[in-house]
């Protein structure tokens, strides 16, 4: 059994343990869906941009999880957190563990995330945690190929045929209700506003809502206006399509624990 | 030997490795490693900076790198992975750079000469235009044409090229501009040397490498990118 989490830790790295946690799940379960469309996308540039894209992820995951752990104390490392963790213990917004749908569906989710995350880690570059601010300098570098990509693509699909409109469109409708969930706020996240180690919430909100807008005008698309949105996957509630996608995600480590190759 | 001298011959070992990915340069040409010195506690640490945060070569470079330390007896040595600053395609070497080209792999466009691009109008006809991009023989005249392609796909990128499947418009990109610059417009071809080339997809073989396509020799090829 593994031993309690140490007690010892020091509130502001607990805090910072639990937001490399959040946005190291992100990473991570969003890298995991998109390697599904390796061999099915719509054409063999798109397996290998998908499948680059998701690489990125999961290279920001094992640094924000390893770091995570550093903070916390525990003495996990990055392949505790991401294959010995249950359900309930992942942190992501729920966004990113929406099943992917058809392609529209995968763009208008990659659209909602990467809007967000280039504003958000060009913000968390200048925090306070030299660690972590070294890494959102280089991730906001890559995760801008990312929005290049996604804003590309829900420009061709808006601006293309009837059909292809007509899927961008119902895609947007389906993702939007939990774009909320990117901007809420909790004590951790106000402790660590307050302690200059992560960016205003309505700052990258208002940052998100420029780029998107943008997209969604220049796509002749509709933003969509849910009259509900998403929430819960901070704190660990997650949804149904969530449990399958974990028990796949770590069905190897735990057949095969502590295996190398 | 001095311990600086010590330190110095792990370096030059290590950075005569080759690239897991790009074996035809070593990790020195490719920029990767920073550094090489006696840490504070008197082992010997070598830093190493990935290309990209999710580059699978890391782990074994890492190792690599391990394997010397040993080899040269620094069984306690140290790789310590360096995120800031990070790596770009500018830390290539002239001597990686001409290797990467002879492989058909397109060397970038180094960043002095993106930055200078948006400023090309005023720079015609002077002499000092010519010296911005090293390496090329390209003319001003061809550089005015790269220029000029550029605004015409802000243009026309959005509406005219957008059919589903059409591959013009993912050669295109639908956003022009400053984000083709970041696709490598104007990378000349590693085949034919024309500087008449366009972005075919920005993701290639390996995540440091984005597609091209030459306009004259219709050929398709890598280019070393950032992002």
């Amino acid at each position: 059994m593994r031993e309690p989490v140490t007690t010892t830790t020091r509130p502001r790295d607990a805090d910072l343990a639990e937001l490399a946690l959040r946005l190291g799940d992100d990473a991570l379960v969003l890298g995991q869906q998109l390697c599904q469309w390796i061999t099915r996308a719509p054409m063999i540039e798109e397996d290998l941009a998908l499948s680059n894209i998701a690489l990125d992820l999961i290279g920001h995951a094992r640094v924000l999880l390893s770091r995570s752990g550093a903070l916390e104390g525990s003495g996990r490392d990055e392949d505790d957190l991401a294959f010995g963790r249950t359900e309930r213990e992942f942190r992501n917004a729920l966004l990113v563990e929406l099943p992917n749908g058809d392609f529209a569906v995968t763009i208008a989710r990659h659209l909602v995330f990467s809007h967000y995350a280039v504003p958000f880690y060009e913000r968390l570059a200048g925090c306070g945690d030299a660690e972590l601010a070294a890494f959102a300098a280089r991730a906001a570098a890559e995760v801008g190929s990312h929005r290049r990509h996604a804003s590309d693509w829900t420009l061709r699909l808006g601006l293309g045929t009837a059909e292809s409109a007509r899927r961008m469109q119902s895609g947007l409708d389906r993702i939007w209700p939990h774009a909320a969930e990117l901007f809420e706020s909790d004590p951790v996240v106000e402790r660590l506003v307050d302690a200059g180690l992560h960016p205003r919430p309505d700052e990258v909100r208002v940052a998100w809502h420029e780029g998107v807008a943008d997209v969604l005008a220049r796509a002749e698309l509709t933003e969509p206006a849910p009259d509900w949105h998403a929430t819960g996957g901070r704190a660990g509630l997650h949804t149904e399509a969530f449990g399958p996608l974990v028990a796949e995600m770590q069905s190897v480590h735990r057949q095969f624990p502590g295996g190398t190759w | 030997m001095t311990a600086r001298e010590d330190v110095d011959r792990v370096r030059a070992r290590v950075e005569a490795l080759p690239d897991p990915e790009l074996p035809m340069i070593t990790l020195g040409e490719l920029g990767v490693i920073r550094s090489a010195d006696t840490a504070g506690d008197g082992c010997v640490e070598v830093g190493f900076t990935p290309t990209f945060l999710g580059c699978p070569a890391i782990p074994a470079i890492t190792e690599a790198i391990e394997e010397v330390l040993r080899d040269c007896g620094h069984s306690d040595g140290r790789v310590r992975h360096e995120l800031t600053p990070a790596w770009t395609p500018d830390l290539i070497t002239p001597t990686g750079r001409e290797k990467l080209a002879a492989h058909g792999i397109a060397p970038p466009v180094d960043r002095n000469s993106t930055e200078t691009r948006s400023r090309i109008s005023v720079e015609i006809g002077s002499p000092t235009s010519a010296e911005t991009r090293p390496g090329t023989s390209a003319g001003v005249r061809d550089r005015t044409s790269v220029e000029t392609r550029s605004r015409t796909s802000v243009e026309t990128g959005d509406r005219t090229s957008v059919e589903i499947g059409d591959r013009t418009s993912v050669e295109t990109g639908a956003f022009g501009g400053p984000t083709s610059v970041g696709l490598g417009l104007g990378t000349p071809c590693p085949h034919c040397g024309s500087q008449d080339t366009r972005p075919h997809s920005s993701f290639g073989p390996t995540r440091c490498q984005s597609m091209l396509r030459c306009a004259e020799c219709r050929e398709i090829f890598p280019c070393i990118t950032a992002t």
